[in-house]
């Protein structure tokens, strides 16, 4: 892949910046008590800025947890119903179609349900981030097998496959060999495009009460202090992690945009 | 024809695919009931709810048909509470989409005229800012003052709050089309002629902006209606999306089949509605069918 632009550069150093500070505040009791400018949050007793960026070290490991299960299950799906072809893959995509025009909300309180009703309250309760992690790849799983068969077959057209096929290479050995580089590299790029939407429709999920409330994402932070509005100012508690999230969110953004210029130049320069 | 019917095809596949997932569930069996007869009671009446044992998966339906409550709570849903609730939710739902298409078009002109002046960071600032905020945040922040106000305008507002994110969201996606058409060789020799800028905006851009405009309704509307589980919820408006949200954590297999089938059939309303209209604003449209 090509190198990161300014815009990348910074998207990368902010975005560490988050995982390294949101990791020390989940593991670390109030480590910003002192430094903090915000009231301390009455709701955990701790300083805003420690349990909001522990909240955003949840979101962000459901973000990229689901997001790297989607994809793989993505790729490999998407590599077998190239290498199966015909009716398998005509039907296999009319189903991922099916799942991919219902919104992910809706699909991922059903996972949830099957989740919940297949590992019990007690599994749940015990690791509420495994079941949590486990109902966000079931949703997230569609659009990338989508983009990856389409990608697949799109480069199936070249000359090299052409060649490889002339040589009496197998479907199997010209997808998992000669096109896997292809599949890569746009997973790559489709694991960071899925992260923000994840952790947004995580945030919608924990909002309206579904899941282990022990788990306190950053829209589990927000549904808690979104109920004090009436009586404490936004500018307290709701707007610093809402910031927080939208900073996230778009250093993931800008480094799924670079690195999908990379792999253009790449795919276009290179092969 | 064939984009219609898959539109169409999408209710009775998600209705049975839902059936048949609820239906392998194991039966979840309350911390309350200890003895064997409680457990097989329970059982008894998910399996009534659902027509599990039997495999029919029109038995929430026809209970539905025939005014029977599909919870299995103490709750009473029958089919007129959830047409009701339907009807409330597809309001506010409708209302945001009306509100979503101007909407965009307004953040679309105003995004090309700051970037034409050389202002791309601002249009960026807000664009990216409607792309990294959760689609409930407006509606809680908006929700102390709405709260106070009587039911009408509690169902305006959230429609409202509903479409701000998703309407500048939209906007962005047809704000690349709009730039592309302005600087077009027709813009150009409209210009030249001396036709006003309101006039070939509306009467010569537009009308090549709207296709693009109809492929993003689709997910717009499934948007809304993620946003209208947790709008809801924050507002307290005792909708559809609340009684889903309700029957999935009760665990209610008819129920939760009934409501996803009924969402996947406003979705493909939608699909259909954008399909039906298209051939009207797109002669391309027209040209391949």
């Amino acid at each position: 892949m090509s190198r990161l632009s300014i815009a990348g550069r910074i998207a990368a150093v902010v975005l560490a910046a988050l995982v390294i500070s949101s990791a020390w505040a989940a593991h670390q009791a109030d480590p910003f008590a002192t430094t903090c400018p915000f009231p301390e949050d009455l709701s955990y007793d701790v300083s805003t800025c420690s349990v909001a960026l522990a909240g955003l070290w949840i979101s962000l490991v459901l973000g990229f947890a689901s997001a790297a299960l989607a994809v793989v299950f993505a790729a490999t799906l998407a590599a077998s119903v190239r290498i199966a072809a015909g009716w398998v893959d005509a039907t296999v995509m009319r189903v991922v179609d099916g799942f991919f025009s219902l919104p992910d909300v809706l699909v991922i309180l059903i996972a949830h349900l099957v989740v919940v009703s297949f590992v019990g309250e007690h599994a749940v309760a015990a690791h509420p981030m495994a079941v949590m992690i486990a109902s966000l790849a079931i949703v997230s799983w569609t659009g990338p097998a989508r983009v990856l068969r389409d990608r697949l077959e799109t480069v199936e057209h070249k000359d090299f496959v052409a060649a490889a096929v002339a040589l009496g290479a197998t479907r199997s050995r010209i997808v998992l060999v000669h096109l896997r580089p292809f599949l890569t590299e746009r997973a790559v790029v489709l694991f960071f495009q899925r992260v923000p939407a994840v952790i947004l429709a995580e945030s919608i999920v924990s909002y309206i009460g579904v899941g282990n409330p022990d788990l306190v994402s950053l829209g589990r932070y927000l549904a808690v202090h979104g109920r004090e509005l009436a009586y404490a100012t936004p500018l307290d508690h709701v707007v610093p992690a809402w910031l927080l999230l939208s900073v996230a969110l778009l250093s993931v953004r800008v480094l799924a945009t670079e690195l999908g210029r990379g792999v253009g130049d790449v795919v276009e320069g290179n092969r | 024809m064939r984009r219609v019917f898959g539109a169409l095809l999408l209710v009775p596949a998600v209705s049975l695919a839902t059936w048949l997932l609820v239906a392998v569930l194991p039966v979840p069996v309350p911390e309350g009931a200890r003895n064997t007869a409680q457990i097989r009671e329970v059982e008894r009446q998910y399996d009534d709810a659902l027509g599990a044992s039997s495999w029919d998966p029109s038995k929430p339906w026809r209970r539905l048909a025939a005014g029977e409550n599909l919870s299995r709570g103490e709750r009473q849903v029958r089919g007129w509470e959830l047409l009701q609730k339907l009807a409330g939710s597809t309001k506010i739902g409708a209302a945001a989409l009306m509100i979503v298409i101007p909407l965009a078009f307004a953040a679309a002109i105003s995004l090309v005229s700051l970037r034409q002046r050389r202002l791309s960071i601002v249009g960026n600032a807000i664009t990216t800012f409607a792309f990294a905020t959760p689609i409930f945040i407006p509606a809680m922040l908006a929700a102390p003052w709405v709260v106070e106000t009587g039911r009408v305008r509690e169902t305006l507002a959230a429609a409202a709050l509903m479409a701000l994110v998703p309407g500048l969201g939209l906007g962005e996606q047809i704000a690349a089309s709009l730039a592309r058409e302005q600087g077009a060789d027709y813009v150009r020799t409209a210009r030249s002629k001396g036709v006003p800028p309101q006039r070939i905006l509306v009467a010569h851009v537009l009308p090549n902006v709207w296709p693009d405009l109809l492929d993003g309704l689709r997910p717009t509307a499934a948007a809304l209606l993620a946003g209208s589980f947790a709008v809801e919820h924050i507002l307290g408006l005792p909708y559809f999306g609340r009684l889903y949200v309700q029957a999935v954590v009760d665990q209610d297999p008819a129920l939760v089949v009934v409501c996803v089938t009924l969402f996947a059939a406003l979705v493909a309303l939608v699909g259909l509605a954008v399909e039906i209209v298209r051939p009207h604003l797109d002669p391309r449209a027209r040209r391949v069918r």
